[in-house]
């Protein structure tokens, strides 16, 4: 068995950019961010468009290069290793996207797409690849029925759980799902949620859960980062997150979830602030002189219970 | 008809809406059997996911679909008009002043070429044909909205082109163009969907605003039963094309009578309360050509008889403004 109690994912100081359109230098989608991903926890992600989660998760499954820091998986550095080290490491990490009609080829019988991943694995006849392709759509609550289908011929949810059984296919110790529930329907949602708890607790894998979902996330995840233009600003226990948000933007944002905070006020929100001191700074209704210039990073708040990246609610 | 402006008779009212889309040989139907009403200062909120005919209600109610889909209705009465007998022409008099609609993507409501200001004067000029907003400044009053949606310095705004502004300012200055307008009736097509949850929020305050202050009566068209909650008055909640609950959002909440409703509900509650398992409706939202003959819900439904397969349930009145689709309450 795998030691659980070491990171199965771990990621510090990551920074991952991109040249801007029309040649005006770089732009930092994630921008120096440290954290870990503990073996068969759920650990979710939430922030708002454009505040870099999907490049996260894009970059942990090195489908991106990061620009500095480093990037461990199960102990070992990946941050620069090309395709060929990471062949054998990537069938142990799988993805689950937000659209599945898109990540299944159009002309692929839903049974053929999932007997890919096992015939690559290099080992097991023919009949055996059946029945265990019929096995994972049993597992995600669809019949063998389901195998000679073509994406097409089928609904939102029904593919999306092809999806999910086709990213477990090769038995993944890390699946990255990144918005899989966000255009399901309201009535089909808990279908796949329950489906993600129900995959999770049989086979122990580590779920990274990328959501805008506050209340998705707080339903599903052990653990809650939350992320604004490219920082992590906040990670703890979701009671923690939840029950008592540390951070002004985090605050802001939960705040959502309770329908009297309709302030105007604040309708024009400032562009966040340059890389500087803290970006949220222009929008922050605390800051202060030094946030310009002193990047605050994650560190543990006074009460143990999680990790913030506010000058100020650290020292008081 | 002269009580057509009484507050308490409704503004617009439909009776037995039906839309087919004519696809090769086959009529799918996409909305059938609606009957709705709204009040003058009233949110309706439509609920309903996607496939249910929320959408297609309101274009058929404002006659934006194609050529390929008709319409038909028993009635379809606004403010005293009858909208079935009205030509183009009338019709299209009509829409954009005394009814405005808000889609779910503002970038497709903007001319890409021109400049915000542009679009202003082009409401001014639209509202000014009306014979009640004579002798009324509408550039001040069109300013005056875009503050109130939270744009401080609305000159700012206006040299700008749509792609220079955020999908959430985008959305602001649209809903206080169509405020501009003053429309009798405002549909808005799930215009928070594509927001982030702040925005979304400070919208949401926006339309409780909106609707105080402007007295015209808004459907409200969103797949988020929560949201629809925390805004609405009345609620209709859409399955497979067909209204199968519709009520006073307080009664309906605290007591839904349809079992899809129910679980709609329940489902939501539950994701708060982080229970163990959710309440899972098992199935999936029929498809236009697969139709059941008898309930249209009855193949997910945990309550479901023979009876409810036999035939279309029909419409049960429980209280006053309170009716379900469904054969228990019979």
């Amino acid at each position: 068995m795998h030691d659980t109690t070491k990171p199965l994912v771990e990621v510090s100081d990551l920074v991952v950019s991109f040249d801007q359109a029309g040649g005006g230098g770089t732009f930092r989608a994630v921008d120096g961010v440290s954290f870990a991903i503990m073996p068969g926890e759920i650990l979710g992600i939430v922030g708002e468009s454009g505040s870099g989660k999907t490049t996260l998760a894009k970059t942990i499954l090195r489908l991106y290069k990061p620009a500095s820091g480093t990037l461990r998986f199960d102990g070992d550095d990946i941050t620069r290793s090309g395709e060929g080290a990471l062949r054998p490491i990537r069938r142990h990490m799988q993805m689950v996207f937000q659209d599945p009609l898109s990540s299944f080829n159009p002309r692929v019988r839903i049974g053929s797409a999932l007997a890919l991943p096992l015939k690559m694995r290099r080992r097991g006849a023919n009949d055996q690849i059946e029945a265990e392709v019929n096995d994972l759509l049993l597992r995600v609550g669809l019949g063998r029925q389901f195998a000679d289908r073509y994406p097409h011929e089928m609904s939102g949810g029904q593919l999306q759980r092809v999806a999910i059984a086709r990213a477990l296919a090769l038995e993944p110790r890390l699946l990255v799902a990144d918005e899989a529930v966000s255009k399901l329907d309201v009535s089909v949602r808990a279908q796949v949620l329950n489906l993600l708890r129900d995959v999770q607790a049989a086979t122990g894998v580590a779920l990274l859960f990328i959501t805008h979902d506050l209340r998705v996330a707080r339903y599903l995840c052990d653990r809650i980062g939350v992320m604004f233009f490219g920082r992590l600003i906040e990670l703890g226990a979701t009671e923690n997150v939840f029950n008592l948000p540390r951070h002004p933007y985090t605050k802001a944002l939960l705040a959502t979830l309770h329908d009297d905070s309709s302030e105007l006020a604040t309708l024009e929100p400032p562009a966040p602030a340059g890389s500087g001191g803290c970006r949220y700074r222009t929008r922050c209704p605390i800051a202060q002189a030094a946030c310009a210039t002193s990047r605050p990073e994650l560190q543990a708040t006074d009460d143990g219970r999680q990790t913030v990246a506010c000058l100020y609610v650290l020292n008081g | 008809m002269t009580t057509g402006t009484r507050s308490d008779t409704p503004l617009l009212e439909i009776r037995n809406l039906s839309t087919h889309f004519q696809m090769g040989r086959a009529s799918l139907p996409a909305v059938r059997r609606v009957d709705l009403s709204i009040r003058r200062r009233e949110v309706l909120g439509i609920i309903g996911e996607s496939g249910s005919g929320k959408s297609v209600t309101g274009l058929s109610i404002l006659r934006l679909l194609p050529p390929h889909a008709t319409v038909t209705a028993d009635r379809l009465q606004f403010a005293g008009r009858d909208l079935l007998s009205l030509d183009d022409e009338a019709f299209r008099q009509l829409r954009g002043t005394h009814l405005a609609m808000i889609f779910q993507d503002p970038v497709g409501a903007f001319n890409p070429a021109k400049s915000i200001g542009w679009h202003l004067d082009r409401i001014i000029q639209r509202a000014s044909t009306r014979e009640d907003r004579q002798g009324i400044n509408l550039t001040q009053d069109a300013h005056r909205w875009l503050t109130d949606v939270g744009i401080a310095h609305p000159e700012r705004i206006l040299p700008l082109f749509p792609h220079q502004l955020s999908g959430g300012m985008l959305q602001r200055t649209l809903i206080a163009l169509s405020a501009a307008l003053q429309p009798d009736l405002l549909i808005a097509d799930e215009p928070t969907t594509n927001l982030d949850n702040i925005v979304e929020r400070q919208i949401i305050g926006l339309f409780r605003r909106l609707k105080n202050k402007l007295g015209s009566a808004i459907i409200f068209i969103t797949h988020d039963i929560g949201l629809a909650a925390g805004l609405c008055d009345r609620i209709a909640v859409m399955y497979a094309g067909e209204i199968v609950e519709s009520g006073p959002a307080n009664a309906l909440f605290a007591a839904p009578a349809h079992p899809y409703t129910a679980g709609l509900i329940e489902t939501s509650r539950q994701l708060d309360e982080r229970v163990g398992r959710l309440l899972e409706i098992p199935g999936e939202l029929p498809s236009g050509n697969h139709l059941a003959s008898g309930c249209l819900f009855a193949p997910r439904c945990t309550y479901a008889t023979d009876a409810c397969r036999a035939a279309p349930p029909a419409s049960i009145t429980l209280a006053p403004d309170h009716i379900v689709r469904c054969i228990r309450h019979a």
